[in-house]
């Protein structure tokens, strides 16, 4: 599924325990996050982009997900070094360029990107499931935890019926084009999609009650701490402090 | 000893879309009833009724001689009925074909150690060990089908409720099921098109017609 891409593999990373993943993952997005130092958010993303090396992510998947990230990222520079005020760098007419402005979206972008290597390797390298079932186990609020999985189930359920009823109106011939009739088809399109995805959400929540759910997912398998989590949380350790100290 | 009882069912859809109109039901302990209907004559909806996943607008539903009306008493019957969905898609739920056949043992408080016995159990009994591992969404139809069975039947439920439970399989699938079937030994409600199927399996037949249920 569209949200699990990274999750198979058999990297370092792929075989960590996923409660290993989340609690290295926290402090680096948030250090990464709040940072306002530039030689720490390099080296932030220096262990992203290393992070990434190690669970070898595809290089044409990888840079498709970044390019989404920075396609955000577009906007920041096209309005931030116009709008801030501070020393300026450039101008053209009532157009003022400040170097503040211009450090601000590219402290941004590194983040930004560091934050999207950090997902994509550590949370990323797991199933939803097995990070649902690490979050039970490291006391978040069930109920939260439970939003989450469902979240991701109905988001696949809306992602399925978008699937089939794409192949639906290809096989019977429709081709987009500027008209009215193709803005019509995409109208009734987007409503039938949210039409038959609640009617699926409510035959599966029907199978759920069916088996007895009650708001939480036992399983029948459970994680186990192997030598190399251990070592991989005292190396990634070591790294956070050091980035935090420069 | 009565184990389903039916009495004046009414129940239409939003839009005064009528389902049933007075219907009546009577299946005994152990009996094997087969349905048979029409297309879109509501013998899903018949199911969802009986479990108190939709409510009726009147009229009374009695399971094992006990008069279900609050959401409790409909939970507490769900704890003994097994019901098998149309599409085996709106059933499976987890990651793993083991995980999921184990959900509802599990929801139950059993141990997992127990759990796993009796995944182990069921798997084997409908040939489908060697996907215990695997996605259940990326299976074969038939395969999610004989997964979906064996989550229903793992908690070895007094009644079991089966909706079109050959639908779109082969005829290896239908053998393995009907392997199965044969050796229950509680209630079952079948809604089924395959003739040959509920011959061979059910002691009793129904026709849902003109939202009416009649013995045939």
């Amino acid at each position: 599924m569209q949200l699990e891409v990274f999750s198979q593999g058999k990297s370092l990373l792929h075989t960590l325990d996923p409660r290993v993943k989340l609690l290295v993952y926290l402090p680096f997005i948030l250090l990464t996050a709040l940072s306002n130092n530039l030689v720490q958010v390099l080296a932030s993303l220096a262990m992203a982009t290393a992070l990434a090396g190690i669970a070898r992510i595809p290089g044409p998947h990888l840079f498709q997900r970044l390019a989404v990230v920075n396609l955000f990222m577009v906007f920041l520079w096209i309005t931030l070094p116009f709008s801030i005020p501070g020393e300026p760098l450039w101008n053209a007419g009532p157009l003022m360029m400040s170097r503040e402005g211009v450090t601000l979206p590219f402290l941004i972008t590194l983040k930004a990107n560091a934050i999207a290597l950090y997902t994509i390797s550590l949370p990323g390298t797991s199933t939803v499931m097995s990070l649902s079932h690490a979050m039970l186990h490291l006391q978040l609020p069930g109920k939260l935890v439970t939003v989450f999985y469902f979240f991701y189930r109905y988001i696949s359920v809306i992602a399925d019926e978008y699937a089939r009823m794409l192949r639906m109106l290809q096989a019977r011939g429709f081709h987009a084009t500027t008209n009215t009739h193709t803005i019509k088809v995409y109208a009734f399109f987007t409503g039938m999609l949210f039409i038959k995805s609640i009617e699926r959400s409510e035959r599966v929540y029907h199978a759920l009650l069916m088996r007895n759910f009650h708001g939480t997912f036992p399983l029948l398998t459970h994680f186990r701490l192997q030598k190399h989590d251990l070592t991989f949380t005292f190396f990634t350790t070591c790294l956070f402090l050091i980035i935090y100290r420069l | 000893m009565t184990c389903i009882s039916v009495n004046n069912l009414h129940f239409s859809y939003p839009g005064n879309v009528e389902v049933f109109n007075n219907l009546n039901l009577c299946i005994a302990d152990g009996e094997r009833a087969g349905i048979t209907a029409p297309n879109g004559s509501g013998k899903s909806t018949l199911f969802l009724l009986l479990m108190g996943l939709l409510k009726p607008e009147s009229g009374s539903i009695s399971l094992w001689k006990k008069n279900l009306t609050t959401a409790e008493e409909f939970r507490t019957a769900r704890l003994r009925t097994g019901f098998l969905f149309q599409d085996p898609d709106d059933q499976l739920f987890l990651p793993t074909v083991e995980e999921d056949i184990a959900f509802a043992l599990l929801n139950r408080g059993i141990s997992r150690d127990e759990a796993g016995i009796k995944v182990d159990r069921f798997c084997e009994t409908f040939g489908i060990g060697h996907l215990k591992k695997r996605v259940p969404f990326h299976l074969s139809w038939g395969q999610k089908r004989l997964v979906s069975l064996a989550g229903t039947l793992v908690t070895e439920p007094e009644l079991l409720l089966l909706d079109e439970p050959t639908a779109g399989v082969d005829d290896r699938v239908i053998e393995t099921i009907l392997a199965y079937l044969e050796g229950f030994s509680g209630t079952m409600l079948i809604s089924s098109h395959d003739k040959e199927f509920l011959d061979r399996l059910c002691t009793s037949r129904y026709i849902l017609t003109n939202n009416r249920l009649e013995k045939c």
